[in-house]
């Protein structure tokens, strides 16, 4: 049986996230069944992107 | 065995007027539901999709008013009151209108995943807009939860942006405040950050407090005008009074001497021995002589007496008032000096300790005023007044000088106090942009990807299926020059499904511009199959409505050939059709027929709603009226000629035979017999595998050949009057029977369909490769 089309797609866009470093792990763990179960609200994503100090420090 | 629908029962649902029970084959993989125009073929399949899908079928696709579960039902018939029931592997499942009138289906077990393709769906697909198109095929290709993330994403995006160009304006305005202020101050420092910053350090509260102090010296100095001005009012209206009173003494005095006698000292005796006799109205004598006296008689004497002393009695009470009202006035202006006095006092006091710059220049010698600095009796303030004056005139010189402190300062303050809030919001908001813009890019990026991998899942899995699409079309149209079909999305629109196509050797055009009816048609199956086919499961059950108006015999052919192909990727498919020469196909065994279950619907009335029979296949039906006690010779006759028809029609196809040319090619059954030369007659024969893999030859000839001596029998039994036609009973049975043989000779026992593919280049075999017609081409 194949996966559904929107499983697939998340799986993929979930690791494409993890590749490419923008998310720290930590981070991204929090928020991945949301991303999984496609409920992120647009708050979620301003609190998954929101910088941490490390970040602010190096600028 | 593959899991397939087992029956459906339909009562009061749409057409379904009655209750009926449609039982399908399950070792059938097709199911072929033929019916003229409104026989109900898409009532069954509604039927369907309502208890499997939960959804109102064709109606979900037209434009209503109303509740679409009231047109569910059956003309006259609530919509509570459908009801539909399905049988899948075994397990029945219920669908009626419930909570909210939406279809509910309940059951155990699994349900099927039944995929819809309905006419209007094609045209969607092949000939509709881009977004139509999309809309058609979203139930494949659209994945919601991913798009939920990515719309709830781009919201984020759009209000961090905006988040941070609301932050970037207030730093921006709180740096144009400061160099504004820094301007004004002359460009200190020559850098007007570094300027703010060190002014935002400043601590203004000694200043302020200075500020402060020099308000109360203020406020206090116009305290003591107000005391002063209060004062002066009281001394004038006490003069005033003092005036009147003088008048009133005056007047009382002159009056008093115009009365003779004792008279003008005898008003209070009078009155009090008034008052007196009032009181004791009973007293018989005088308490002062002891003489008697009548107290009515003497009230009278006195009121007399009293009346002739009238003028003086006013004078006197004019001048007691007057008096009275002096006494107060001076005991207010006692009062207001006395509070002017503690007022200068208190400023004194005030500004002597600590000292104020203003006051220290005015060189008061403190001790001079002690009285005023110590005053705190009412009754010494006509005494302090003088000193009072003077020391209230000398404070009041500074009063100028401090307000103009006091602006000066406050200025001050209110600069430092803004320039250290604008400080303070440009070096914040400096921040806060800073952070938020690291935030933005991280959202960007994100969305980037998100999109990105939508977009290119989605363009991959249409370009997955577009080689399917093509595989299949080509199929049906091969050597045709059309297919190359491409779909894609436009990414400048969302929910927009573009594609392309090849018509002859020019690539990139639009098919519905190109393509006629019955390719665009077909093209549309296709990609239905073909997204259908990609996302099969165990329990995909495939549903083409109606999908073929017209199509021509070789492309039927092409087309049947490709179904039964692709029906194996899927456990059931159903197919309805208004279509007879498809269903014909089957009947005379164009096709696989041991795989396909054929249904027949009948004419439909209100009364008797959807009717249907199993339709026989030709040899079937012959068979049937051939062992019928009553035998219709005519009917056996006839349809012995129409599947001899069919059967030499077949032969003469597959090896091109010689028939007559005419304008339409009507062949009779002579024409047909005649073409099948005797080359080919001989050497005709079909080989059946057995069960142990060989194949056993079975020559056509002596049934050919019986067929020829027997077939006026169509003719003259068949079809037309014969009155002197003496053809016996026997004889037509023979020629109903030699045609059966010859059926079942050349038909396959396993697929039950005719040879037909050229797969080996040395004879005709069917489907499964069971039945092998020899040879190949007619022998030279």
């Amino acid at each position: 049986m194949t996966e559904s089309p929107d499983k697939i797609l998340l799986g993929k866009i979930l690791k494409k996230i993890e590749e490419s470093h923008i998310i720290s792990e930590s981070v991204l763990a929090r928020y991945r069944k949301s991303i999984q179960e496609g409920t992120m609200t647009a708050e979620d994503w301003c609190l998954l992107a929101e910088p941490i100090d490390a970040d602010m420090k190096e600028q | 065995m593959p899991r397939r629908i087992e029956s459906i029962i339909m009562e009061k649902f749409k057409g379904a007027t009655n209750r009926i029970v449609i039982d399908f084959d399950t070792s059938k993989p097709v199911v072929m539901i033929f019916g003229e125009n409104g026989t109900g073929k898409s009532t069954i399949v509604d039927a369907i999709d309502f208890v499997y899908n939960e959804n109102f079928g064709s109606i979900d696709q037209r434009s209503t008013t109303g509740s679409k579960a009231d047109l569910l039902a059956s003309l006259g018939s609530p919509a509570n009151g459908l009801k539909v029931i399905s049988k899948y592997a075994g397990n029945n499942w219920t669908g009626i209108i419930g909570h909210g009138k939406k279809p509910v289906s309940t059951g155990s077990g699994d349900k099927p995943t039944v995929k819809i393709l309905r006419r209007s769906e094609i045209l969607k697909i092949v000939d509709g807009q881009p977004t139509a198109r999309y809309e058609a095929l979203k139930s494949f290709i659209t994945v919601p939860k991913a798009e939920n993330n990515e719309n709830a994403l781009r919201t984020s995006v759009n209000d961090t942006d905006k988040k941070y160009n609301d932050a970037v304006i207030v730093y921006q305005q709180a740096e144009q405040s400061l160099k504004e202020a820094w301007e004004v101050e002359g460009k200190p420092d020559g850098d007007y950050k570094r300027w703010a910053k060190s002014k935002s350090e400043i601590d203004a509260t000694t200043l302020a407090k200075s500020s402060s102090h020099l308000d109360t010296i203020i406020q206090k100095m116009n305290d003591c005008n107000s005391a002063l001005k209060s004062l002066n009012d009281a001394d004038s209206t006490y003069k005033a009074t003092e005036k009147s009173y003088g008048e009133a003494e005056q007047k009382y005095s002159s009056v008093r001497e115009s009365v003779k006698g004792i008279e003008k000292d005898i008003i209070d005796v009078l009155e009090k021995a008034k008052e007196f006799v009032s009181k004791y109205s009973s007293i018989e004598s005088c308490p002062v002589c002891d003489q008697s006296i009548n107290a009515e008689k003497l009230t009278g004497t006195i009121d007399k007496r009293l009346a002739s002393l009238k003028s003086l009695i006013e004078a006197k009470k004019a001048y007691e008032a007057a008096k009275k009202n002096l006494d107060g006035q001076k005991k207010v202006l006692l009062s207001k000096k006395s509070d002017w006095i503690g007022k200068v006092r208190d400023l004194a006091l005030f500004v002597r300790d600590p000292s104020v710059p203003e006051i220290d220049s005015l060189g008061i010698l403190w001790p001079d005023f002690t009285a005023v600095l110590s005053f705190n009796k009412t009754d010494e303030a006509d005494l302090v007044t003088p000193i009072t004056k003077q020391l209230s005139e000398i404070l009041l010189q500074s009063k100028v000088s401090l307000e103009s402190r006091k602006q000066k300062e406050e200025k001050e303050v209110n600069q430092l106090k803004l320039i250290k809030t604008s400080y303070q919001t440009y070096t914040n908001k400096t921040v806060q942009a800073k952070r938020i813009e690291k935030q933005l890019s991280t959202l960007k990026k994100l969305h980037e990807i998100v999109e990105k991998e939508r977009k290119d899942f989605v363009e991959n899995e249409l370009s997955s299926i577009s080689g399917e699409v093509d595989s299949l079309y080509t199929k049906i149209h091969p050597a045709e020059g059309l297919g190359k079909v491409k779909f894609h999305l436009n990414p400048r629109f969302i929910g927009s499904l573009w594609f392309i196509g090849q018509f002859q050797e020019i690539s990139n055009i639009q098919p519905q511009a190109y393509y006629s009816e019955s390719h665009l048609d077909t093209l549309g199956v296709c990609v239905f199959l073909a997204l259908a086919k990609k996302y099969t499961n165990k329990k995909t059950v495939v549903i083409l409505d109606d999908v073929i108006t017209s199509i021509d015999q070789a492309h039927m052919t092409r087309f049947i050939d490709m179904l039964h192909d692709e029906a194996d990727n899927f456990n059931q498919l159903i197919i309805t059709t208004h279509y007879r020469p498809w269903k014909d196909r089957y009947k005379y065994y164009g096709g696989p027929t041991a795989n396909v279950q054929l249904i027949e619907l009948l004419h439909w009335s209100h009364p008797r709603g959807i009717r249907h029979t199993k339709a026989k296949l030709s040899v079937e039906e012959l068979e049937n009226y051939l062992h019928d006690d009553k035998f219709e010779r005519n009917i056996v006759a006839n349809k012995a000629g129409i599947l001899l028809e069919g059967l030499i029609d077949h032969i003469a196809l597959r090896y091109n035979c010689k028939l007559p040319r005419r304008a339409e090619p009507n062949y009779t059954l002579g024409d047909l017999l005649s073409s099948v030369e005797s080359k080919l007659k001989k050497a005709l024969s079909v080989h059946k595998r057995q069960k142990d893999g060989t194949f056993i030859p079975s020559s056509q000839e002596p049934i050919l050949e019986k067929i020829k001596a027997l077939s006026w029998i169509r003719n003259e039994v068949g079809c037309h009057l014969r009155l002197d036609n003496n053809t016996s009973d026997i004889e037509v049975k023979n020629f109903g029977e030699i045609t059966i043989i010859l059926a079942k000779s050349l038909i396959c026992d396993e697929c039950g369909e005719l040879p037909y593919r050229d797969k080996s280049g040395s004879y005709w075999e069917c489907r499964c490769g069971s039945a092998r017609m020899h040879p190949y081409k007619i022998p030279s």
